[in-house]
């Protein structure tokens, strides 16, 4: 579902940073390891269609996004991929379901409440729906992220350091229902990490050296 | 979720920052339109009111206190004259004027003023009775329409006039027979909506009766008050005048009046209570009475070559009396006015600057908590011009909700203040009517929104994904 050959990135002319080839296919989930600068975000980003790569290729659904025009990379991110960050962020003035609509709207999928509730409700915090994202628990905040990623119904979910923020407990838990959600969306599922508790958990285990 | 709904719920997200610009805005812009109102309707009325008035003719004085008083019914009269004085212009015959219409001011009725005329008034004003008839008898009145709708006066209604142009229950005529309505007119828009019409005579009648009452030292001050003050004490000064014409009336015939042998129709009235008929309804018929005094005379001429032109040179240097042209004073009012409009007009403008740079500050900063936010809504799929247009929308909204409320503003404005200039300036303006520089209004609002939102939404829209993201760590 996701391959990526010969990518390189560069910040400034000196630095060149390359990456190795990565694919992870539809309903696989790859776990990538990299200590402190190595470029673990850059890669995500790079994934995601955040970042250009200097070379290469990135093929996501067998279309290469490193070629892609801005405007339909934008289009194309919204619909394909879902990303997950460290901390969760949302739009302060909404509430979680307005949030998860929103992320709907912006794939240009139309609003279906019925998908959201759903998907709250698998990850256990389904009676959240109306609740301010500022008053949610990390955990909690670390979910709706995990439900606005999956309300697009992508084909690739990439995470990262998803459970760097949470407790063991919470770790456990977000990190197996990101699991579930994932294979049961059948989508690509790749994490980028530092975190050791992780590392024994996946099969498919990249690793990243500067 | 639409761009417009995303964009009010971050407006009202941070209610405190939304208010400011808000209360600005509409201050700046409910400020713009309630001088457009005002400075609309105000010259309006004046320039309704010039009523094709070519000259003024009154007692020497302050020609603009003439014209205002005369045609605008605002300020004290600058004295009376003798009719023996402008006979000329009072006779039908003469080759330049068309119509001359006199006046006699002095007395109100409950802040309405009542002006002793002659029929032609209606004509002059365009005005038209809506019920009754024209007076014939003395003490019989027309009203205007807001007269009528103010003081709830019918058909048939009597009423004791008061001495002056202000409400002062001290100065009722209350010896005199009553002033009578026979007649309403209709809403015209002009002066003539705020005035009680009645014949001259009647006025003559209402001061000739009260000298009867009134001590005669007070006459002898009176007369002094007459050739010591000028314009500058309008009270004591219209005091001055009218006692100085009952002063008038008792060298001249006034004793008549009581006695029965100069006009007899006078007294009847007086002291009949049978309101006797009058014939004193043209201009020419005043000629009848070369010792009464009028206040002044509204003159039409029948066409405006050189001739009448100098006319009014003639009068204000060849005679005891002054002449005005209406359209010279309102021109001189005009623009001591526009000097108050214009500081105005700034102060306006400032504010509404002021609220554009509050738009902007307001976006320009929340733009620092919101990065994140935006870069977020890139990672979901949207555009940059997505994220332009959801920035230029939040100022859009701030100005068109700012814009219906200034609106709102200057017409609730309006309202009241026209409720408290009705009274001062005979003038009932209507709050409620819109004008197309609203419209223009809007558009500039429209465009204050938008330059205010521009730099912001700029700034937005290049907001680089990685970075922001990367440093939102």
């Amino acid at each position: 579902m996701i391959a990526a050959k010969n990518i390189t990135y560069s910040y400034n002319k000196t630095d060149k940073l390359e990456f190795p080839d990565i694919s992870c296919a539809a309903g696989e989930q790859c776990l990538l390891l990299g200590q402190s600068g190595t470029g673990k975000t850059t890669l995500l980003h790079l994934l995601g269609g955040l970042l250009k790569p200097l070379t290469g290729q990135i093929l996501i659904d067998k279309k290469d996004i490193a070629t892609m025009s801005n405007q339909n990379l934008d289009k194309f991110r919204g619909q394909n991929i879902g990303i997950i960050f460290q901390t969760s962020h949302f739009l302060r003035a909404l509430n979680v379901e307005e949030n998860l609509v929103l992320a709907q709207s912006l794939a240009r999928l139309p609003k279906d409440v019925n998908i959201i509730q759903k998907v709250l409700d698998q990850l256990n915090i389904g009676h959240k729906l109306k609740s301010k994202t500022s008053q949610l628990s990390q955990g909690e905040q670390q979910r709706v992220a995990i439900a606005r990623a999956l309300v697009v119904e992508p084909k690739v979910i990439l995470a990262d350091e998803p459970t760097s923020a949470l407790d063991d407990a919470n770790c456990d838990e977000v990190l197996s229902l990101l699991e579930q959600q994932a294979s049961l969306a059948n989508a690509a599922l790749l994490i980028v990490t530092h975190d050791n508790r992780l590392k024994n958990q996946f099969d498919k285990k990249i690793m990243l050296n500067h | 979720m639409n761009l417009f709904k995303l964009s009010w719920k971050n407006i009202f997200s941070k209610p405190l920052n939304a208010l400011l610009s808000l209360v600005l805005f509409s201050l700046g812009v409910g400020l713009i339109s309630l001088l457009f109102i005002f400075n609309t309707q105000f010259k309006e009325k004046f320039e309704k009111n010039l009523a094709d008035i070519s000259l003024v003719i009154g007692a020497k004085g302050s020609p603009l206190q003439m014209i205002l008083c005369s045609m605008y019914h605002v300020d004290a009269p600058t004295g009376n004259i003798k009719i023996n004085d402008a006979k000329a212009f009072l006779n039908p015959k003469h080759p330049l004027i068309k119509k001359a219409v006199p006046l006699s001011l002095g007395d109100n009725y409950k802040g309405n003023r009542i002006v002793g005329t002659t029929h032609d008034f209606l004509e002059l004003y365009e005005a038209e009775l809506a019920e009754g008839k024209m007076y014939d008898h003395l003490f019989e009145v027309v009203i205007g329409y807001q007269v009528a709708k103010k003081h709830q006066l019918k058909i048939g209604s009597e009423f004791q006039s008061s001495h002056g142009f202000v409400i002062d229950d001290n100065l009722v005529h209350d010896h005199n027979d009553p002033f009578k309505v026979v007649g309403i007119l209709k809403l015209n828009g002009s002066v003539a909506d705020q005035l009680i019409l009645t014949n001259t005579e009647s006025i003559w009648g209402v001061h000739g009766h009260e000298e009867a009452s009134a001590p005669v030292v007070k006459d002898e001050e009176a007369l002094d008050d007459h050739e010591e003050h000028d314009h500058d004490d309008h009270e004591e000064h219209d005091h001055g005048d009218h006692d100085g014409h009952d002063q008038d009336d008792h060298e001249g015939h006034d004793h008549g009046d009581h006695d029965g042998h100069d006009h007899g129709e006078h007294d009847h009235s007086s002291h009949n209570h049978g309101l006797a008929k009058i014939d004193a309804v043209t201009g020419a018929s005043l000629l009848k009475h070369p010792e009464e005094e009028i206040t002044s005379i509204l003159v039409q001429f029948k066409n405006n070559n050189f001739q009448s032109l100098n006319m009014l040179r003639g009068i204000n240097e060849n005679t005891e009396l002054m002449a005005a042209s209406p359209p010279i004073e309102i021109n001189k009012l005009y623009a001591n006015m526009d000097v108050g409009t214009n500081a105005l007009k700034w102060l306006a403008i400032i504010i509404a600057a002021v609220s554009a740079l509050s738009i902007f500050i307001s976006l320009f900063s929340s733009l620092k908590d919101r990065k994140y936010e935006l870069a977020l809504m890139r990672v979901m799929g949207s555009s940059r011009s997505k994220i332009f247009w959801l920035i230029i929308l939040e100022g859009l909204i701030i100005s068109i909700i700012g814009y219906i409320i200034g609106i709102t503003l200057s017409h609730v404005g309006m309202y009241l203040l026209g409720y408290f200039l009705e009274d001062q300036f005979q003038y009932h303006f209507n709050a409620w009517h819109f004008q197309k520089e609203e419209l223009y209004l809007f558009f500039a609002a429209l465009a204050i929104g938008f330059i205010a939102a521009l730099i912001p939404a700029i700034q937005a829209s290049n907001t680089d994904i990685h970075k922001t993201l990367s440093e939102g760590k």
